[in-house]
């Protein structure tokens, strides 16, 4: 009966030890694996040109989400689908100003300043129209790592690019994707992330 | 020997499925608004078909140089491409659609204004040409009756 009663409580004894150790290096291991996930430097800083035609720098995206996405205004289909998605999913996520939508184009040599400034009025809510020049552009693309590819199309020209949706929250920091067939709650779910965050 | 009858009764089916002529309608058309300096677009509608299976050949607009489209997703890249014919299924449908399976229109002649319409003209091999006149709706529009 005595020894029973010592085996329980060493039993006791040993769930308290391994439980001990478990919260301690939980604890530890907790902390830095947030630090380290690749949100850290994904993209970083760039300078363009608004559709004002004057420089547009990344610290001027400070101290609100956006939503970041790469395409053309000659394109007739992906994008024009894409900027609609992204207004309505803003006016569901908290309204017109509830994050940034700013639109980088992969084809300068078309799209100047009057041309994205255009493109960018056509949607019925603001959407930040952004171009360069063709260093500026290939840059850009590289550090976000944007694919785009200029196709022949009969006497024209169309672009082959990325067409996936980049998140920031207010501070810069790159936080999700949102990818062209994926479902709009889906989506709306990552963009209320960036909009509490 | 039954075996048999029963297959030549289901080949007789398929045939008959294949030979019944197409039924074929077009709804919800409609193109995107141009942009200042933009010369193409692009236009979707519904093709239901309550009979034997069609396909759309070409398409054709006194606006421009208008083509079948596909836009495919690979790995996050947008690519877009003609396609030379669209197959209408049997008793069924085919979508153009965003994001999808549109008509292309390049060198726009004018602007696609929201509010007028743009005719096209399609070709189908069973059906021959029918024609249909696409809704001209804002850019930032995702569709008909959405």
């Amino acid at each position: 009966m005595r020894r029973a009663r010592l085996i329980i409580w060493g039993i006791v004894a040993a769930v308290l030890v391994v439980l001990g150790v478990l919260m301690l290096t939980g604890q530890r291991h907790s902390q830095p694996a947030q630090q380290t996930t690749v949100k850290a430097d994904y993209g970083g800083p760039f300078t363009l040109v608004g559709a004002d035609a004057k420089p547009f720098g990344t610290e001027q995206l400070k101290g609100k989400p956006y939503a970041l996405f790469f395409g053309f205004t000659h394109c007739p289909d992906t994008c024009p689908t894409t900027l609609a998605r992204l207004v309505k999913l803003r006016r569901d996520a908290g309204g017109d100003s509830a994050f940034n939508i700013v639109f980088v184009t992969v084809d300068p040599e078309r799209d100047g300043p009057k041309e994205m400034a255009a493109y960018s009025n056509a949607f019925g809510a603001p959407i930040i129209g952004l171009t360069g020049s063709a260093g500026q552009i290939a840059k850009v693309e590289k550090q976000f790592g944007i694919y785009a590819k200029k196709v022949p199309a009969g006497d024209d020209y169309t672009m082959d690019h990325t067409a996936t949706v980049l998140l920031f929250d207010r501070k810069g920091q790159f936080v999700a994707t949102i990818s062209p067939d994926e479902g709009d709650q889906a989506a709306l779910d990552k963009l209320k992330r960036i909009t509490a965050a | 020997m039954r075996k048999y009858a029963v297959a030549a009764a289901l080949l007789l089916m398929s045939c008959n499925q294949a030979d019944k002529p197409p039924a074929i309608a077009i709804d919800g058309a409609w193109a995107r608004a141009t942009l200042p300096a933009q010369t193409s677009s692009a236009a979707y509608f519904t093709i239901s078909n309550k009979g034997g299976p069609d396909i759309l050949l070409s398409i054709s607009s006194p606006a421009g140089d208008a083509s079948i489209h596909s836009t495919s997703m690979d790995s996050g890249v947008m690519r877009m491409r003609a396609v030379p014919s669209a197959v209408v299924p049997a008793d069924g449908k085919l979508e153009l659609k965003p994001g999808g399976l549109h008509v292309m229109v390049m060198g726009l002649k004018q602007p696609l204004v929201a509010g007028s319409s743009i005719p096209l003209d399609l070709k189908f091999q069973k059906s021959g040409d029918v024609h249909v006149d696409a809704e001209v709706m804002a850019a930032g529009s995702e569709g008909a009756g959405m």
